[in-house]
C-alpha cells in the first residue's frame, strides 16, 4: 500500500512543484482543445437542432417546463466530458513514451511513484479545468445563440434559452443529481473512462492510438456491463455502478503498477505485470466466491 | 597484479582489489533477459574509484543495457549490481542523485527553453551548483532563451553535459554520446568532457565506438563480448598484455607461446606479425627491448587495434563463446 502513496510528498514539495509545472506547461494546449472541441460540437449540435425543427431531443426543459431545442444539452455535454476524459488520460504518459522523454525523466532522481502521482494529479486537475472550461464555453455559446436566435427559424423561445443559460450550472447539477437517482450517473462514468485511459496510456506510445483504444475499450466494457446487469439483475440495474467503480479502481491500480514496475516501459514486463495482477485478483475473487458458496449454501 | 583478465566467471574483486570499498561500480554475474533474448549473460564489472573507464563492445552487445542497469532503469534478471555502494533498483533516487548520465540520444523536452529545462532539472537535485550551471552554459555558448528543440545535435549533447555535471556527481556515465556527431562537434564535445572532468577526481564510465578518442581519455578498459566481460584492466596494463609481435618464424607457424593466446596473424612480405594476448603483462619498457627468442620485435598496439584483434579472435573461436 505504501507504494500507492506519494513518497515523502510533503518533504520534497520542490520536486513535486517542478513536476506539476512541467505537466501543466506540457498539456496547456489541452485547454485550447477543450474549448475548441466544445465550441465545435455545440455549434454543430445546436445549429442542427435549430434547423431541424425537432431540437436536440425536443424534450421538456426541467428549468422552464417548456419545449426547447436545447432542453437537454447535458447529454451532449457528457459526451464532450467523456471525450475530454479520454483525451486527458490518453495524454498522461503516451506522449512521453512516444517522444521518449520519459527516458530523460527516468534518468533524473525522481521515483517512478512520484512521477506517476504527479502525472495523475495534473491530469485530473486538467480534466477538472477542461470540464469547467467546456461548461463555460457551453454557457457562452448558448448566450451567443440567444443573440443569433432571431436568425434561426426555430429559435423562437428566446426567454426559455435565456433562463436555461442563466441557470445552466445549477441545471447541470440538477440533471446530474437526477441522473444519479435514476441510476445513470454520468460523471462517475466519465471518471471510469479516465481510469481506462490511465492504463492504456502506459501501454501505448502513440497518443491518438491510446485515445481511440480508450474510447473503444470503454464502450466495450460499458456495453458488457450494461448487458450483464440487464441480464442478471434486471430489477436492480443501478447495481452497475458497483462493477464500474471496482473496474475503475483496478485500472488505476494496474496503471500505477505498470508504470512503477514496468522498467523502461518499453519492455514486455509491463504486460506480465498486468497478467499477474489480473490472474491473481481474478483468482482471489473466484476463491472468495467458492468460499462464500460453501459457507452460505453448503 | 593491479588488474585482472576476466573469463566470464571469475570474480575480479576477489582477485585484484580485495574489497568492494575501492569500487564505484561492482556487478557480479549480471544476467539480463528480454523475453528470449539474452542481453547480458553473467557479466562481471568492477570500476575503481577515480578511474575513467572505457567500456567497449560491438553494437548490440549489451553496453547500453548495462548502463541502464547501473542507472536503475532496468532490473537485472540475475546477479547483483552495486553503484556507489547502493542498490540502483532499491535506492534508485539516491543513486541518481550521485551520478550524471549522458546517453546516445537524450530526448529532452523540446518545448522548453534551455533556461526552463535547467530550472526544472535543478529542482530535482540536492547538490545543484548554479555557479557551475552558469559557468558551463557560458563556456558551451548555450543560449538560455533558445528552445531545446532548436538546438543542434552537438549543442544538445553539451546541454546534457551541463545537466550531468552541474549537480556535482561522483560518477558520470557516458553512453555513446558522440554518436551521430560530425568530427568537429565530436572533438569539441570530447574536449568539453575532458575540461569538465579534469582534476575533478570523478569516476567516469564511457561507452562508445570512438575508440581512439576513448583511448586518450581513459585509464581503464573493459571489453564486453557475447554478454560477458571479456577483459577488464588498466589501459597501460592492457597495452602491455595484448601486443603485436614480429615473429622470427615462417608464416602460419605461430603457436601459443609465453602462455598466452595468438589472436590474429598477418603476413607482410617476408614478415609475420601476430597480435598476442600474453598471460602476464610485459614489464614497462620491455616491449621495446624484447629479448624473447623467436620474437624480433614487440610493437605496442593502439586500443582500437587491441579491440579489433580481440573481437576477431572471438569471432574465430568455435561457438563464439566469450570465455577469455
Amino acid at each position: 500500500m505504501d507504494m500507492l502513496l506519494p513518497d515523502n510528498w510533503a518533504l520534497s514539495s520542490k520536486h513535486s512543484r517542478g513536476l506539476l509545472w512541467k505537466e501543466f506547461s506540457e498539456n496547456k494546449s489541452m485547454l485550447w482543445w477543450s474549448i475548441a472541441l466544445t465550441f465545435v460540437l455545440f455549434f454543430v449540435a445546436v445549429a442542427y437542432a435549430a434547423i431541424s425543427n425537432g431540437g436536440l431531443d425536443a424534450g421538456t426543459s426541467p428549468v422552464t417546463g417548456q419545449n426547447s431545442a436545447i432542453s437537454a444539452p447535458d447529454g451532449l455535454l457528457v459526451v464532450i466530458w467523456a471525450i475530454l476524459a479520454a483525451l486527458n488520460s490518453a495524454g498522461m504518459v503516451s506522449p512521453e513514451l512516444g517522444s521518449k522523454t520519459l527516458q530523460f525523466l527516468s534518468s533524473l532522481p525522481l521515483s517512478r511513484n512520484r512521477i506517476w502521482w504527479s502525472k495523475m494529479a495534473s491530469s485530473l486537475c486538467m480534466l477538472g479545468i477542461c470540464l469547467a472550461v467546456s461548461t463555460i464555453t457551453y454557457i457562452v455559446l448558448v448566450v451567443w445563440f440567444c443573440r443569433m436566435g432571431k436568425m434561426l427559424p426555430t429559435y423562437h423561445n428566446y426567454p426559455d434559452i435565456r433562463q436555461i443559460t442563466s441557470a445552466s450550472l445549477a441545471y447541470l447539477v440538477h440533471t446530474e443529481w437526477s441522473n444519479i437517482t435514476n441510476n445513470s450517473p454520468s460523471f462517475p462514468y466519465v471518471l471510469s473512462i479516465f481510469a481506462v485511459g490511465s492504463l492504456i496510456t502506459v501501454l501505448v506510445d502513440r497518443t491518438i492510438t491510446a485515445l481511440l483504444l480508450t474510447v473503444v475499450v470503454s464502450v466495450i466494457i460499458g456495453s458488457l456491463l450494461v448487458s450483464l446487469t440487464a441480464l442478471l439483475v434486471p430489477q436492480h440495474q443501478h447495481l452497475i455502478s458497483v462493477p464500474v467503480a471496482l473496474l475503475s479502481l483496478l485500472f488505476l491500480y494496474l496503471s500505477h503498477q505498470v508504470f512503477v514496475g514496468g522498467e523502461t516501459l518499453f519492455t514486455s514486463k509491463r504486460y506480465s505485470i498486468i497478467l499477474w495482477i489480473v490472474f491473481r485478483d481474478v483468482g482471489i475473487v473466484i476463491l472468495a466466491l467458492v468460499a462464500a458458496y460453501f459457507i452460505l449454501v453448503g | 597484479m593491479d588488474g585482472a583478465i576476466i573469463d566470464g566467471s571469475s570474480n575480479i574483486s576477489d582477485t585484484a582489489f580485495g574489497s568492494h570499498g575501492d569500487m564505484v561500480i561492482s556487478g557480479k554475474g549480471i544476467v539480463k533477459r528480454f523475453g528470449r533474448t539474452i542481453a547480458l549473460n553473467g557479466l562481471n564489472i568492477n570500476v575503481p574509484r577515480g578511474s575513467v573507464y572505457a567500456l567497449l563492445g560491438r553494437n548490440g552487445v549489451g553496453k547500453s543495457t548495462l548502463i541502464q542497469l547501473l542507472m536503475g532503469m532496468l532490473e537485472p534478471t540475475e546477479g547483483t549490481v552495486s553503484v556507489l555502494g547502493l542498490d540502483p533498483i532499491r535506492d534508485d533516487v539516491a543513486v541518481k542523485q550521485l551520478l550524471g548520465y549522458i546517453p546516445e540520444r537524450m530526448p529532452m523536452y523540446e518545448w522548453m527553453t534551455v533556461d526552463e529545462l535547467l530550472s526544472f532539472v535543478s529542482g530535482v537535485y540536492k547538490n545543484w551548483s548554479f555557479i557551475d550551471e552558469e559557468r558551463l552554459s557560458q563556456k558551451f555558448h548555450l543560449k538560455r532563451d533558445q528552445k531545446v528543440g532548436a538546438l543542434s545535435r552537438g549543442s544538445r549533447a553539451l546541454l546534457s553535459l551541463v545537466i550531468a555535471m552541474a549537480h556535482q556527481p561522483e560518477l558520470v556515465l557516458l553512453d555513446e554520446c558522440t554518436s551521430g556527431m560530425d568530427a568537429i562537434a565530436r572533438r569539441e564535445f570530447e574536449r568539453s568532457v575532458i575540461d569538465a572532468l579534469s582534476g575533478s577526481g570523478r569516476t567516469v564510465l564511457f561507452a562508445g565506438h570512438q575508440i581512439d578518442e576513448m583511448e586518450r581519455i581513459s585509464d581503464w578498459v573493459g571489453i564486453i563480448s557475447s554478454g560477458r566481460m571479456l577483459l577488464e584492466m588498466p589501459l597501460d596494463q592492457l597495452k602491455r598484455t595484448i601486443v603485436s609481435v614480429k615473429l622470427d618464424t615462417k608464416p602460419g607457424l605461430p603457436a601459443p607461446f609465453l602462455g598466452g593466446k595468438v589472436l590474429t596473424t598477418r603476413t607482410y612480405g617476408k614478415d609475420t606479425y601476430a597480435s598476442v594476448w600474453l598471460s602476464e603483462p610485459l614489464e614497462e619498457g620491455q616491449e621495446t627491448v624484447c629479448k624473447i627468442p623467436g620474437i624480433l620485435e614487440v610493437i605496442p598496439l593502439s586500443l582500437e587495434e587491441i579491440f579489433v584483434a580481440t573481437m576477431t579472435w572471438e569471432d574465430n573461436k568455435d561457438g563464439h563463446a566469450a570465455s577469455g
